[in-house]
Order: C-alpha cells, then sequence, then structure tokens
C-alpha cells in the first residue's frame, strides 16, 4: 500500500503532504491508502543523472489505480509504456515501480 | 500600455571565455550606445539570472552590473523566474516605466553556464523542480521526456515526427550571427543523435550556452516605435503530475497568453510573428497549441504546412529559437523579446521576416510553472 494526499477542495492528488496546503485552491489535504497498482503512462531512461544519482537513472510516470499520475524511480530497467505493475515507498520516501512479471 | 523599446544589446551566445558579469555589461554597453543621446543614462535596473550563485558563484547582481556600467548609485531589483527569467525581467522594467516609478529602466539578463560540469549544470537547474520531484532524481530533460511522451502518444506522434521542429529551427539559425548553432540539420542527424534522456535525444534538446541581452525600456516618443502592448504571467502547480492535464500542455502559458492578448486589444490572428520555448523540441509543438495558434494536436501537422516557416503566416522563432540560439537559462526570455524587437524594426538582417507590426514573445520557466507572454508592436504614439 502506499499513501498519497488528495485536497479536500479541488480533487487534485499529491505525493507528499509536504507542501501542507493544496497549491491548486489552498484546500487541506487528506490522507489515502492506495494499492499502488497502475500502467506505465511514460518512461525515460537519463544519461547524465544529476549529483549523486548513478548513470542510467531511471523515471516512470504512472498512471495509479484511484490515484492519478504519479512519479517513481524504476530500478529494474526501462519499463515499457503501457506495462502494469505496483508502486511502492521506499524508506528514502520515493516510490519505486515494480513491474507485473 | 506607455513603454516603449529604445535600444537593445544582445551578446553572441555559446561557450564564452568572459565571465556573468563581463557579458552583462556588454550587452548593457551596446544598449546605451544605441540608444538615443537623450536616454542613455537610465534611472533603474533590473537584472535577472536565474542561477548566478550556483552556476558562476556569484551573488548581488545589481551593484556588480550597476558598476560594471558606470552607474554605481542607480537603484536596481534582480529577478528569478527559473528558465523564464528574462522574460521576467522585462516584464518588470516594463511595469516600472507603464507606473511613471521610472523614466528610463535597463533590464539585463544574463547567464554562464559552461564553466561547470554537465552534472553540476543540470543539478543547478533541477532546482525549479518540486521537492518531491528532486528527491527521485529528476532533472529538467528527463520530467520533458516524460511531459512530451504524454504529449506524443495523446496525439499519436513519434518522436521522430519532432525532428521536425529542430531541423527547421535551425535552418533558421543560419541566418543568426549570435546563434550557437549556425549550421542545418538533417532529420537523421537529429534521430540518431546521442541519446539525452529518452527519447529526447541531444539535438532535440537545447543547449548550455553563455550570453546576456539587454533592453532599454522609456515612454513612447511622438515618432514610430515598437512599444510594449500587452504581457501576461502565471504560476502552476510545481508537481507536474499533479496537475489539471487537460488540454495537455502548459496551463500557465495559456494564462498568460490570454491576458497579454486582453491587454494587448489583439487576437492570435493579428500576430504576425513570435518566439516560442522550444527549449525541448516537442514544446514548440505544445507552444503552439497552448497560444491559440492551433488547436490540440495540431501544432506538426501546422508545422509541417508551413505555418510557421518565416514566410509562412505566422513565423515561429524566425531566429532559431532556443535550439538555434542555444538557451543561456537566464537570458532566453529576453532575446526572445530582442529578437521580436528587431523583427517589428525591419532590423533582423538575414533572420528578417517579412514586414511584422504585431509580435509576440512566449517564455516558459521551470517545467512550466512560471511562463511569460509579451505582445510587442510597431506604432505611432499619441
Amino acid at each position: 500500500m502506499i499513501t498519497v494526499f488528495v485536497c479536500s477542495g479541488c480533487g487534485l492528488h499529491f505525493p507528499s503532504d509536504e507542501i501542507r496546503r493544496c497549491p491548486e485552491c489552498g484546500g487541506t489535504l487528506s490522507a489515502k491508502e492506495l494499492e499502488g497498482r497502475g500502467r506505465v503512462a511514460a518512461a525515460t531512461e537519463l544519461s547524465v543523472p544529476p549529483e549523486g544519482w548513478a548513470a542510467p537513472h531511471r523515471l516512470v510516470l504512472a498512471q495509479v489505480d484511484g490515484g492519478g499520475l504519479l512519479l517513481a524511480l524504476a530500478t529494474s530497467g526501462t519499463p515499457e509504456v503501457g506495462s502494469t505493475g505496483r508502486l511502492v515507498r521506499r524508506p528514502e520516501g520515493q516510490l519505486s515501480w515494480q513491474g507485473d512479471g | 500600455m506607455s513603454v516603449a523599446i529604445a535600444s537593445t544589446g544582445l551578446t553572441k551566445f555559446g561557450r564564452r571565455n568572459e565571465g556573468l558579469i563581463e557579458l552583462l555589461v556588454e550587452a548593457g554597453r551596446e544598449a546605451l550606445e544605441g540608444a538615443p543621446a537623450s536616454a542613455r543614462r537610465p534611472d533603474c535596473v533590473v537584472v535577472g539570472s536565474m542561477a548566478a550563485g550556483a552556476l558562476a558563484g556569484l551573488e548581488s547582481l545589481v551593484p556588480r552590473v550597476a558598476n560594471g556600467l558606470g552607474l554605481a548609485g542607480l537603484p536596481g531589483w534582480r529577478v528569478e523566474s527559473a528558465s523564464a527569467t528574462g522574460a521576467g525581467a522585462f516584464q518588470l522594467g516594463a511595469h516600472l516605466v507603464a507606473s511613471s516609478a521610472f523614466e528610463r529602466v535597463l533590464v539585463l539578463a544574463g547567464e554562464k553556464m559552461t564553466a561547470q560540469a554537465t552534472g553540476s549544470t543540470t543539478t543547478a537547474l533541477a532546482r525549479s523542480l518540486s521537492a518531491n520531484e528532486v528527491r527521485h532524481g529528476a532533472t529538467m530533460p528527463s520530467m520533458a521526456s516524460l511531459l512530451s511522451q504524454l504529449y506524443l502518444a495523446r496525439y499519436h506522434l513519434s518522436i521522430e515526427d519532432v525532428a521536425e521542429v529542430t531541423v527547421r529551427n535551425r535552418a533558421c539559425a543560419q541566418g543568426n550571427p549570435k546563434a550557437q548553432f549556425p549550421s542545418a540539420v538533417t532529420a537523421a542527424q537529429v534521430n540518431e543523435s546521442r541519446m539525452v534522456s529518452s527519447p529526447l535525444r541531444l539535438l532535440h534538446v537545447s543547449a548550455i550556452s553563455d550570453g546576456a541581452g539587454a533592453v532599454l525600456l522609456t515612454r513612447p516618443s511622438s515618432r514610430e516605435s515598437v512599444v510594449v502592448r500587452g504581457m501576461g504571467q502565471a504560476t502552476d502547480v510545481l508537481e507536474v503530475a499533479s496537475r489539471p492535464m487537460e488540454p495537455l500542455g502548459f496551463r500557465a502559458t495559456r494564462q498568460a497568453a490570454r491576458a497579454a492578448y486582453d491587454q494587448a486589444g489583439v487576437g492570435r490572428k493579428e500576430v504576425q510573428t513570435s518566439e516560442v520555448h522550444d527549449a525541448f523540441a516537442p514544446f514548440q509543438l505544445i507552444d503552439l497549441e497552448d497560444l491559440g495558434f492551433c488547436g490540440p494536436g495540431e501544432g506538426l501537422a501546422w508545422t509541417r504546412a508551413g505555418r510557421g516557416d518565416p514566410n509562412g503566416v505566422l513565423p515561429v522563432n524566425p531566429s532559431g529559437g532556443l535550439l538555434g540560439r542555444g538557451h543561456p537559462v537566464g537570458v532566453s526570455g529576453l532575446a526572445q523579446i530582442i529578437e521580436v524587437d528587431r523583427q517589428l524594426r525591419g532590423e533582423a538582417g538575414r533572420m528578417q521576416a517579412g514586414s511584422p507590426r504585431v509580435g509576440l514573445a512566449q517564455s516558459v520557466g521551470g517545467l512550466g510553472s512560471h511562463n511569460f507572454v509579451t505582445i510587442l508592436g510597431r506604432e505611432q504614439s499619441a
């Protein structure tokens, strides 16, 4: 399960509550538990990552069931767009994509 | 608005030996020397730079620039709006003149990016992203890649299709003496260039660059001049994945454009030349749609039909854009305005595209989180 934060006013989803208030409408954010299953909407492999990250560095935008789009790390290759899997929260706070199969 | 462009200055873009302040002073001197004698001493300075501290090791830019121009004592402000910094500096300067707070405002923007290793520069630029995106090691190219993929998928386009944008802009840059890349490329070269952030390749991405620009703003004189007709800007939710995504594009551009069109009292069909923010080739297609030049998903077809060519109905990036000119991030927004000004004056040299009287510049800050649209016109003031 992963936790996302949903605005009570406009319904936008956010990956964390560090912003405290919805940047769209100022509404309060409430936690929502999701199974984290979804589908890859986009994926990229970056050849020159920022300092502190090793190349190749891979990211996905996952369309999560009931939770909108979420950014996540892809640690096992670059997943195909449209492939299914689930997101898990790492101890460091990032989301990580785990593809099915 | 009662604000006119008295003169401009623009350095050559690319890897420069000079430091940030030297570049700013070079552009500022060109603008001041090109101004009418009565306007050569500004009474205020606005300086834009996105990341002078991280990239050039400098802060406190306003007194450094004023000192360099022999204008110590001038009041001034520094502006930062990520990759739209130059546009933000221009709009602040225009507001200062329009409000009668000052009569002559010298707006400068500069960036020194090549002194750092690419990884350090990439890290500095990524600071304009959300905290969550930075936590995931996201960069501007990687976020641009993800957003571009959503766009391409929505409209059933391929990344190979987008080479058209680079090919066209680089062809235009051949006529630009200030461009970092004044040479043509083929679609095959674009599609075979090395991968930066898949599927974006090197020639889909505007280059790290050094450069500076300057614009002297005054009240309009009685003779015909280039004036500011309309300005707009807007912010958006920083976290790209959390934004409302319909229609797919940059909401902040659409809001900025609406405000600028309204203030200028013109519609998109009256715009006769434009400079848009092509930091990444797919963004130019998104820009065309956000500005209303064409409908959602029509950017590529509109481009392929030649509508944005120098001899088309609405020339887009006749200077070569960021892809051809180079992208010293804090400068590009101001450079676009300078290029539009020169088109309106008929002084764009080999880049001149017709005889436009209304021109538009659009600039994207960060990943679309702070965008600007500025409309200029050539007209006789009352």
